[in-house]
This record gives structure tokens, C-alpha cells and sequence, in this order.
């Protein structure tokens, strides 16, 4: 069954699969992702989430960001804990718990080392866009997969914007299609 | 600000695996578990 979307999701989807795909090749390349393809677009995202009315949520990725600038590392977690579950107990209706709870996953894969921070500011990004933490769910099995086939092939390391890219992708389609 | 600063781009496949499992457990727990919690307590609601 063919989806049904408006020229401007049409429009929205190219810019986001050509910025996608930018970073899939600079992570290919260099297994880096230039800071102008990350920090702009969650600037935007963030912004686009607040004009949403989504503020716990962005107040709680700002909040990540200076916890992670902490002093004692030890206290990272917690505090980001606490960061995550004080917005549970504010009645926001445009926010949900698996948000929420991405984000802080997201944050915290990068903190204890799992991640890197391109791919965790990328689905940061991509939650605050379209507001939806399900979205992680197929980027995690695309990524699961990929890691898969990584170590079949005796890979230490794999290009994660590929299975967050094909993980958007699929989420996107399934979303258009319900 | 360091998280901002950091652009390193990767991923170690066997944390890719296991990120993926607790995933796919979790959800496969919320959508079992979350039927019959669900249940009883309807069950619990009808019996007040």
C-alpha cells in the first residue's frame, strides 16, 4: 500500500534522508560526523520541538548537555536520572515517557562509551524532530543487525548512521502507512 | 561542552547486538505484561 503525504512532508523527507545520508558518508569516510551536520540540526530540532510546546523535553536535552560538563563523573548519571524523571511529574500532554526516556538513553550510550556522540546527538535530533521515541526502535534493530553482520564479518566497529538511517527510514514508512 | 564537541561516529557491533536485545526484550515485555497488568486491573476495578 502506497503512503499518502503532503508536498511538504515530501519536502521535509528529502531534506532529512539528504542530511542523513551527508552524515552516513562522513561517518563511512572517517568514522566522524562534522559538528555542522550534528549541533545545527539539533539547534533546529530542539526549537522546532519547543514551537511544539515540547519544553520538557528540550529542557531536558539542554540539561544533558551541561550535566555531561560536569566535574565529578561519577555523578553524571544520576543527576541525569533525576534530569529525566522530573519532567515525568509534570503533567505535559505533548510529551510522552518514551521520549523522554530515549533521550536519556541516547545520552547515556554516549556517556558510558557505547556511542559516539554524532550518533547520539543524530537521535537526540531525530526524537525532537518527530516527537516520537518510538523511532528508536527500528533505528536499535536496524543497528542490531548491522551488528550483526559486523561481526560476522570479524568487524570491531560499525558505521551506526547507516542503521540510524535505515531504522528513520523504516519507522517514517511505517508511520505513513498506518 | 563536551558532549556537543565530541563527532566521533562510532559503534562496537557487540554493543550494537546488545543494545538491539534489551530493545527488542523490553518491548516484547511492555507489550506481554502490559495486556495483563492491564486485566487485573480492570478485573480489580470491576470486583470495588
Amino acid at each position: 500500500m502506497l503512503p499518502s503525504i503532503s508536498p511538504t512532508q515530501v519536502i521535509l523527507l528529502f531534506l532529512v534522508m539528504a542530511w542523513l545520508g551527508t552524515c552516513m558518508v562522513f561517518d563511512l569516510r572517517s568514522r566522524q560526523v562534522p559538528a555542522l551536520l550534528t549541533i545545527p540540526p539539533l539547534v533546529l530540532s530542539a526549537l522546532w520541538r519547543l514551537f511544539q510546546g515540547g519544553w520538557s523535553v528540550v529542557i531536558l536535552v539542554v540539561a544533558l548537555i551541561l550535566i555531561s560538563d560536569l566535574s565529578w563523573p561519577k555523578w553524571r548519571i544520576p543527576l541525569a536520572c533525576l534530569a529525566t524523571v522530573l519532567p515525568l511529574s509534570i503533567p505535559d500532554p505533548s510529551e510522552n515517557i518514551y521520549t523522554l526516556l530515549v533521550i536519556f538513553a541516547a545520552w547515556a550510550l554516549w556517556e558510558i562509551g557505547a556511542t559516539g556522540g554524532a550518533d547520539a546527538k543524530l537521535i537526540i535530533s531525530l526524537v525532537l524532530l518527530f516527537g516520537n521515541g518510538f523511532l528508536f526502535i527500528p533505528i536499535v534493530m536496524a543497528g542490531g543487525l548491522q551488528g550483526l553482520l559486523g561481526l560476522i564479518a570479524q568487524k570491531k566497529t560499525i558505521p551506526y548512521t547507516v542503521a540510524i538511517m535505515l531504522g528513520t527510514v523504516a519507522w517514517l514508512w511505517m508511520s505513513a502507512v498506518r | 561542552m563536551r558532549f556537543l564537541k565530541d563527532t566521533t561516529a562510532i559503534e562496537t557491533a557487540e554493543v550494537a547486538v546488545i543494545i538491539a536485545v534489551v530493545v527488542l526484550v523490553a518491548y516484547g515485555a511492555y507489550q506481554i505484561l502490559g495486556q495483563k497488568i492491564a486485566q487485573v486491573v480492570q478485573d480489580v476495578a470491576g470486583r470495588i
